[in-house]
């Protein structure tokens, strides 16, 4: 189980050798890194999309044409 | 070598994943440059998902003036997007917009920025920008975020953010956290000789006992510079240097110890090798072990002339022991 939890962090991380020293980590330890990666790589997207959206009302009128098709291709 | 070396390490891996500290207890028992390693790759992945999305928003600010950007950035992104972003527009641009942002903002960001991803930006600000951020991070005690930052800043800026630490210990902790063994080395140079002596003082006699870290960061450097603070720590007094050596035993450090040892002057050599503290037979039989488990013999051996006629036998028969053993196996 432990194992397949290092598989796939390691996939996540696209390391196909390396980080050999996950295999000896516990299950728990393995579920925490999986998770805490995943919930990072989400509260990012959710900021970023909050930020260009926010952004927006401080843009120029004019600019949120050329801006949106930049941010939004 | 160093459990806060370690502990520096599960800090930056928590504040990256935004877990506590103690939730990563279990990677204690880790190697440093796996921790390392580890933290580089989920940052790499991190920063990866995000890259095309913040790619067309590094585009888009060329439509705006610099001190819109910033107001956003300060307003909207906050310091980790406004971090992942920096790397990747004009490095001029990147720097004119942080002459807009407020020092304590610039400290937040310089946490989650990956130095190396925005030099061409950090070469490009000015020294008195640099040093405010820096003054910033003093007060909050980011020592580990401002030894990452070494790697990247030139000499020169490096300089005048030594003059603003004041505490020897800062200093130390800093020194400890730098990644590069070259850079730690132009470091510790650029210390004036005075400031070099006061930090091995501090090392030997503060209550956070971080002799440990001294030695880390003496192995690190060249025999050169591991020669000059190793003179500067035989120049302590008694007391100290029995603090040294106490601090040395405690934390089992007897090869780092040995491999300062033979980088001393001779008279250094002499006057540490002569100290009751190493002629105790816990100490020799420490000193004589680590000799023997990281093949330090050798360098060993020319230093035991200056002992007394005592203890150079007892660590003279080991050796003879070792030998015949190892004669024996084959």
């Amino acid at each position: 189980m432990a194992n397949k939890q290092a598989d796939e962090l390691r996939g996540k991380l696209k390391t196909g050798a390396g980080l050999e020293f996950l295999n000896e980590l516990d299950k728990d330890s393995l579920a925490l890194l999986n998770k805490g990666l995943d919930d990072a790589k989400k509260r990012e997207h959710v900021a970023l999309d909050q930020a260009i959206e926010g952004s927006m009302t401080m843009i120029p009128f004019l600019l949120r044409g050329a801006f949106k098709k930049i941010l939004f291709p | 070598m160093s459990a806060l070396s370690t502990r520096a390490e599960i800090i930056k891996l928590a504040r990256l994943l935004k877990l506590k500290e103690e939730q990563l207890a279990s990677l204690e028992k880790y190697e440093v440059a796996q921790l390392r390693d580890l933290r580089e790759r989920m940052s790499a992945a991190l920063y990866d998902s995000s890259r095309p999305h913040l790619v067309r928003v590094a585009a888009a600010t060329k439509l705006i003036p610099v001190a819109l950007i910033a107001a956003i950035g300060e307003k909207f992104y906050g310091p980790l997007l406004c971090a992942r972003v920096t790397g990747l527009m004009p490095p001029e641009r990147a720097a004119e917009v942080a002459g807009k942002l407020p020092a304590s903002f610039l400290a937040d960001l310089s946490i989650e920025l990956d130095p190396r991803s925005a030099k061409d930006v950090i070469a490009l600000l000015p020294a008195s920008l640099v040093v405010t951020v820096a003054r910033e991070m003093l007060k909050r005690r980011e020592y580990i975020t401002m030894a990452r930052f070494v790697d990247v800043l030139s000499d020169k800026v490096i300089r005048e953010v030594m003059a603003i630490i004041k505490e020897d210990c800062a200093l130390l902790e800093i020194a400890f956290f730098v990644e590069s063994a070259d850079r730690l080395d132009t470091l510790i140079n650029m210390m004036p000789p005075d400031r070099l002596r006061s930090i091995i003082v501090t090392a030997a006699t503060d209550e956070k006992c971080l002799w440990p870290e001294a030695l880390s960061m003496m192995t690190q450097v060249s025999p050169e510079l591991r020669g000059k603070m190793g003179d500067l720590t035989a120049g302590l007094s008694d007391e100290q240097l029995s603090a040294v050596l106490a601090a040395v035993e405690k934390g089992g450090l007897w090869s780092a110890w040995v491999g300062v040892l033979s980088s001393m002057s001779v008279e250094s050599q002499r006057r540490v090798l002569g100290l009751a503290d190493v002629e105790s037979p816990e100490a020799l039989s420490a000193l004589a072990t680590a000799a023997r488990d990281h093949g330090l013999w050798n360098q060993l051996l020319p230093l035991l002339k200056f002992m007394n006629d005592a203890p150079r036998k007892q660590l003279e028969d080991f050796f003879e022991r070792i030998k015949s053993t190892v004669k024996n196996m084959g």
